[in-house]
């Protein structure tokens, strides 16, 4: 596959929405932004992230990342190293995306939900406890994951620097009343959240492996389920692929209402290399078995994995061509349709602080066909991705083209 | 011809037309359109719907919507809309919201607006188009 530019790829994929191809491209390329789309920057109003941040000093603030025309969210950063990133600047008073020196598309910062001002009831700065993406609530309760105990976590993931980075100033994991009185207040904002998201690393520990993490995740929804008046609400869960009792008890005793266990990579042979931890702990087939069994608990819609697409391409032990590797990766992601089981793909980033923050990330074509593949199979077997789809996630070039 | 913030305000019926990929048209009814900064504010209570899913993809693919306001003194107006963004969060949208649960509210750019009045119509043609008619309707006696 040569590499042909977005403008190419806009003519040769005329069907597929050209939002959802620039999403990609930012990013894979990531973002830059000039002093004047900066100036544009309003902390009061905007939601924004401190470079060189930590819980006591806030240097500069840029903006958490953007929203285009569609609605869509593009969550792209600034990223050292990247040769050729988009740049946002500054039109006619307000910010806009430039590639090369050329105007491509109007942007919008992510505006600061009301509760980011309060504190909880034990002193803790709300923004702290739940952070926030422009319709959902994204509640990180762990942040270590114990497949890297012996090292094994997967090759793409940078959560083990990233905790061993701020584990001074960030708890290990977040109180579940912190969480509860978090989105208890959240809510009061007419129309400013549509769903809530869990997800933090695995936690191996228990009676049987990830119980720990189970609990942990049942206590934390039995929590934030009381601030509703209805059963259940929109929720979804990223987490570890669990068995069939760890399943039920989700079920039955929160308000949850989908699941996520994410494979990263369709492959066997290549998740085995990549996400050493998952292979020893579960493996692959097992892993797809559960995600399988997790449609009979939580139905078909309800269930989804997330793969990291373009890590099958990375070096030495990767696939050698787009090609194969597209073909591979489709080929999966139909036989866990058929199943019921819906695939979502994150653009990967060579994150610093992962072990393959050297590589290099494949074509924008790569991403426009594996967008497009994943929507198509989801029409075929009639899956619906309400549960990961532009504005309950946002970070799905593929559930983009839904709407 | 009156303005379209006039009409707006006038129109006790409001339909909206959109199209899909193949073209297959869709109208429906539409309530609380409004007209602010040269832009029309359409808001959508259903994110699944079919004239939100249309519009989605107009803005994509770069298509019209149609607007037909009809009157309560009998005359009615067509206004041609390109989409040009969609709010789904932000200040905008929340002041929508906060009138009505919506799941969107799009803003379209009218370009012009058509008196579709019938016996205007039917004026205009006959004077563009003098030979298009039928030969009884000019028969001495003819009452039409
Ligand atoms: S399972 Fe893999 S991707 Fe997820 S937190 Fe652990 S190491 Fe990171």
């Amino acid at each position: 596959m040569s590499e042909r530019t977005r403008k190419e790829l806009l003519l040769q994929y005329p069907g597929v929405s050209p939002f959802a191809i620039l999403k990609a491209d930012m990013q894979r390329r990531a973002i830059t932004y000039t002093p004047a789309a900066l100036a544009l920057v309003d902390p009061a109003i905007h939601q924004v992230e401190y470079v060189g941040y930590n819980i006591d000093k806030k240097d500069l603030a840029i903006p958490c990342s953007l929203l285009l025309r569609d609605g869509s969210t593009v969550m792209a950063a600034p990223f050292p190293g990247k040769a050729n990133p988009y740049v946002i600047d500054a039109l006619d008073g307000k910010p806009a995306i430039f590639d090369g020196g050329e105007y491509v598309e109007a942007a919008e910062y992510w505006y600061k939900p009301a509760y980011y001002s309060k504190t909880t009831s034990s002193g803790k700065p709300m923004w702290q406890v739940i952070s926030a993406r422009p319709q959902r609530l994204d509640v990180n309760p762990y942040n270590f994951c114990h497949f890297w105990d012996n090292g094994k976590g997967c090759k793409f993931c940078a959560i083990a620097a990233n905790y061993h980075k701020h584990k001074h100033e960030k708890e290990l994991a977040l109180d579940p009343r912190d969480i509860a009185e978090t989105v208890a207040e959240a809510i009061k904002q007419p129309g400013r959240f549509a769903n809530i998201l869990l997800t933090g690393g695995s936690i191996t520990r228990g009676e049987t492996p990830f119980d720990a993490e189970v609990e942990n995740y049942i206590t934390i929804l039995k929590a934030i389920g009381e601030a509703f008046a209805a059963p259940r609400f929109p929720s979804q869960l990223i987490a570890t692929a669990f068995n069939e009792a760890q399943l039920e008890r989700l079920r039955n005793e929160t308000g949850l209402m989908s699941y996520t266990a994410d494979l990263e990579v369709l492959n066997e042979e290549k998740f085995n290399w990549i996400c050493p931890g998952k292979a020893e702990w579960i493996g692959y087939k097992e892993w797809k078995r559960r995600l399988v069994a997790a449609v009979g608990v939580f139905g078909r819609g309800y269930v989804n994995s997330g793969i990291v697409g373009g890590v099958e391409l990375a070096q030495p032990h990767g696939f050698a061509s787009e090609a194969e590797a597209l073909d591979v990766t489709l080929t999966e992601a139909e036989s866990l349709a058929e199943q019921g089981v819906s695939v979502v793909n994150c653009v990967w980033n060579t994150l610093p602080g992962s072990v393959f923050h050297n590589q290099t990330v494949p074509s924008l074509e790569y991403y426009v066909r594996l967008a497009k593949g994943l929507q198509d199979l989801r029409v075929k077997y009639n899956l619906n991705i309400d549960m990961d789809n532009y504005r309950r996630c946002g970070n799905h070039p593929d559930s983009d083209l839904a709407r | 011809m009156p303005e379209l913030e006039e009409l707006l305000r006038g129109a006790v019926v409001t339909i909206l037309a959109t199209s899909d990929d193949s073209g297959t048209p869709h109208a429906v009814r539409k309530a609380h359109i409004t007209y602010e900064d040269g832009k029309l504010l359409v808001p959508e209570r259903l994110e699944s719907g079919k004239t939100n899913s249309n519009l989605v993809h107009s803005l994509w693919f770069g298509r019209k919507a149609a607007l037909l306001l009809l009157l309560g003194d009998g005359t009615s107006f067509a206004v041609q809309a390109t989409p040009l963004r969609v709010h789904i969060t932000g200040p905008l949208f929340e002041r929508f919201y906060r009138q009505a649960p919506v799941a969107a509210v799009w803003e379209l750019a009218p370009e012009g607006v058509r008196e579709e009045t019938a016996a205007v119509r039917a004026k205009e043609e006959a004077a563009a188009h003098p030979l298009l008619l039928h030969l009884d309707s000019i028969a001495k006696g003819a009452t039409a």
